[in-house]
């Protein structure tokens, strides 16, 4: 066992007697490299968080996503405490649902609309529903290992998924315009949406931005066959770009969803669309006991304001080049090519020519033991907290890593 | 979860029996002198089919067994079964079963000596404790249960069709799976298509490694019977390499209890 998580382990020896897997979905152990990282967080602040064991770590995944701001951000904690104060969750919505729906047709380029959940997942699958409705067709595309929540329609793994529940869903390889022509000019009177991430960024591969001629092609094929664009923002929005982050690539879409950094941590997921949809909209039913709590809805307006006050997708791109950059120049140095994907805010770096990951494995399991939290096999998320000076920390440590690695 | 035919279940059932268990008579003449007692040097050879055209052959001589995944033409017997239930029960033991010996009903002696071998394997598949604590007994039984988790898998791929489905969306590669540091160990590899599988370490290194802490829980993994994102949470099943192709066929691995329980 790992002296240094010997907490963790304690924990997670508990937790499997009385929880599936110990620790289920993405945050499992066997995700990453199990003994080798923490499973259990304690506290958190800024760009760092800390461990059961008292391990503290400069954090690239920011709890998966959601923490755009920074852990205990003072300003979304002093309002969701105010709001708290007040109550959470009623019988009834609050004004918080009504203010953050404006906000959200007001920021969110192309937004008429807006309804609420909790996660992502919420979001994509009434989506899908809500295509549906409109279109008065069946059928979903999707990129090909592309992540788009829990549901039966788009789950990974196998446990508990029939055939049935993906018989109306097709697959396309992404940035290939052939293999997403070749099948709306097959199924293009049955599809009712195409869905996308805004860029690709399946685990265990490289991500993959969208090529222009690609988000072209999409556009223009959803627009001639009347199928829906929806575009999963759920990791990626408002890290990207403020309006959404269809605006940097081109996209055009009818839907969008949002999730993760919405509420810089408080739970809370969106999905807004044009006005053509909203009637439709209307008729797909959606609810959750949690759903209308006011504590989060009112983080959310927090966040947007904070992000769009203090410009937080340039500062995550420039902090995301510095720290791309400075691991590319340190895997050189150390002899240990690196190669880098996906957009600066949210890369993904990896050992190059590692089919089977092992290489990458250690790498970031060193990285992790000396302070920098990296996920081996999934894109990371950089946060405005993480500053200059917490990124030039960030590069030391992984030099340290680096140094001590036989590969 | 069963989302096929009863017809098709059945028949992968069969396919089980006949290549994924039947090969366990090549290791047990190989590792157990029980086994090469009771064949004391008689040679023939068996092949079992179906009506629907499923065939295999065992073949003894000088004291082993080889297994042949067809029909051996000059076979000295010929069970013919004439639906794939039926085979089932034979090797089940249960309800109707008694084969067409087509070829070779007069070899009494020969058949004999395969009924024994037969309750000499499923012994050595469900042996009691007192057996299980002999250690050499214990790698043994060990290695036939693996080996016939291994095959089945192939099998599987091939002919089920949620396996089928799980596969063709797996990345390529190859997977060796090992009890502790230098207990059993086999590979496979899933290229083009198909899975091609081993005894001991491969020659080139694997994409991903499986490391179970004893045979208790490889047996236990490979039957179902474990939470497995538990014991990799644990330690007691590591996992190094390639996920993917490791969770896939893992999953394979857990459905082989819905239809054959070695």
């Amino acid at each position: 066992m790992n002296p240094h998580y010997s907490e963790s382990m304690a924990l997670f020896k508990r937790a499997s007697a009385v929880i599936p897997g110990g620790i289920y979905g993405h945050a499992s152990p066997a995700a990453t490299v199990p003994g080798a990282f923490p499973y259990f967080a304690h506290h958190a602040d800024g760009g760092r968080y800390w461990d059961v064991d008292g391990n503290a770590y400069i954090d690239l995944m920011c709890g998966y996503g959601p923490i755009l701001l920074g852990y205990n951000h003072p300003e979304v904690n002093a309002v969701a405490a105010e709001v708290q104060a007040q109550g959470d969750c009623f019988n009834h919505p609050t004004e918080y649902t009504v203010r953050l729906a404006e906000k959200l047709t007001q920021t969110i380029d192309g937004a008429d609309w807006a309804v609420f959940g909790k996660n992502g997942s919420d979001m994509t699958s009434w989506s899908i529903r809500t295509a549906r409705e409109f279109t008065g067709k069946k059928r979903i595309a999707k990129a090909t290992h592309a992540y788009h929540g829990i549901d039966p329609w788009c789950v990974p793994g196998f446990g508990g998924v029939i055939a049935e529940d993906r018989a109306q869903i097709d697959g396309f390889e992404w940035n290939n315009i052939e293999s997403l022509t070749a099948l709306v000019e097959q199924q293009g009177d049955a599809l009712a949406a195409i869905m996308l991430t805004p860029f690709h960024h399946p685990a265990f591969e490289d991500s993959a931005l969208p090529t222009p001629e690609f988000v072209t092609a999409v556009n223009q094929l959803t627009q001639h066959y009347g199928i829906l664009l929806i575009i999963d923002d759920v990791r990626c929005g408002f890290r990207l770009h403020p309006q959404g982050s269809h605006k940097l690539y081109g996209f055009e879409p009818d839907l969008i969803c949002f999730s993760k950094a919405l509420g810089n941590g408080y739970p809370i997921s969106a999905c807004v669309g044009r006005k053509a949809i909203k009637i439709a909209a209307s008729k797909c039913f959606l609810t959750g006991s949690f759903w209308n709590a006011a504590v989060p809805m009112a983080a959310a307006l927090k966040t947007i304001e904070i992000a769009e006050r203090d410009q937080i997708a340039i500062q995550l791109e420039r902090r995301g080049t510095q720290l791309v950059e400075g691991m590319l120049e340190l895997g050189l140095r150390y002899g240990i090519p690196l190669q880098a994907s996906g957009p600066a805010a949210m890369p993904y770096v990896r050992v190059a020519d590692d089919h089977s990951f092992r290489k990458q494995q250690a790498l970031c399991a060193a990285a992790t033991q000396n302070g920098l939290y990296l996920h081996p096999h999934h894109n990371w998320f950089l946060c405005a907290a993480h500053t200059r000076e917490v990124i030039d920390e960030g590069l030391q440590r992984f030099e340290v890593a680096l140094q001590g690695l036989e590969l | 979860m069963r989302e096929i035919t009863q017809s098709l279940h059945r028949k992968i059932k069969a396919r089980l029996f006949l290549n994924a268990v039947l090969p366990a008579f090549e290791d047990l003449l190989h590792y157990s002198e029980c086994g090469q007692s009771i064949l004391s040097g008689r040679d023939f050879s068996l092949r079992f089919q179906t009506s629907s055209g499923l065939k295999s052959t065992l073949q003894f001589n000088n004291q082993a067994c080889q297994f042949i995944k067809t029909g051996l033409p000059s076979s000295n017997i010929v069970l013919h079964f004439l639906t794939e239930e039926q085979l089932n029960n034979e090797f089940e033991n249960k309800g109707f079963r008694i084969p067409l010996p087509i070829k070779g009903a007069s070899r009494f002696k020969d058949i004999k000596v395969f009924k024994a071998l037969s309750a000499e394997l499923e012994t050595s598949l469900r042996p009691d404790d007192t057996r299980l604590a002999d250690p050499t007994f214990h790698d043994f039984h060990v290695a036939l249960q693996l080996g016939i988790a291994l095959r089945a898998v192939i099998e599987l791929t091939l002919h089920e069709p949620r396996s089928k489905r799980i596969m063709a969306e797996t990345p390529e590669g190859i997977a060796y799976f090992c009890v502790g540091a230098e207990g059993y160990g086999a590979w496979l590899e899933w290229r083009n298509g198909s899975i091609t599988v081993g005894k001991g370490p491969p020659e080139q290194q694997p994409d991903v490694c499986v490391t179970f802490a004893d045979a208790d829980t490889a047996l236990k993994a490979v039957g179902n019977r474990i939470d497995v994102m538990a014991a990799i949470g644990l330690g007691d099943i590591q996992v190094t390499g390639l996920i993917p192709l490791a969770d896939a066929l893992g999953y394979i691995f857990e459905r082989i209890p819905l239809y054959i329980q070695p």
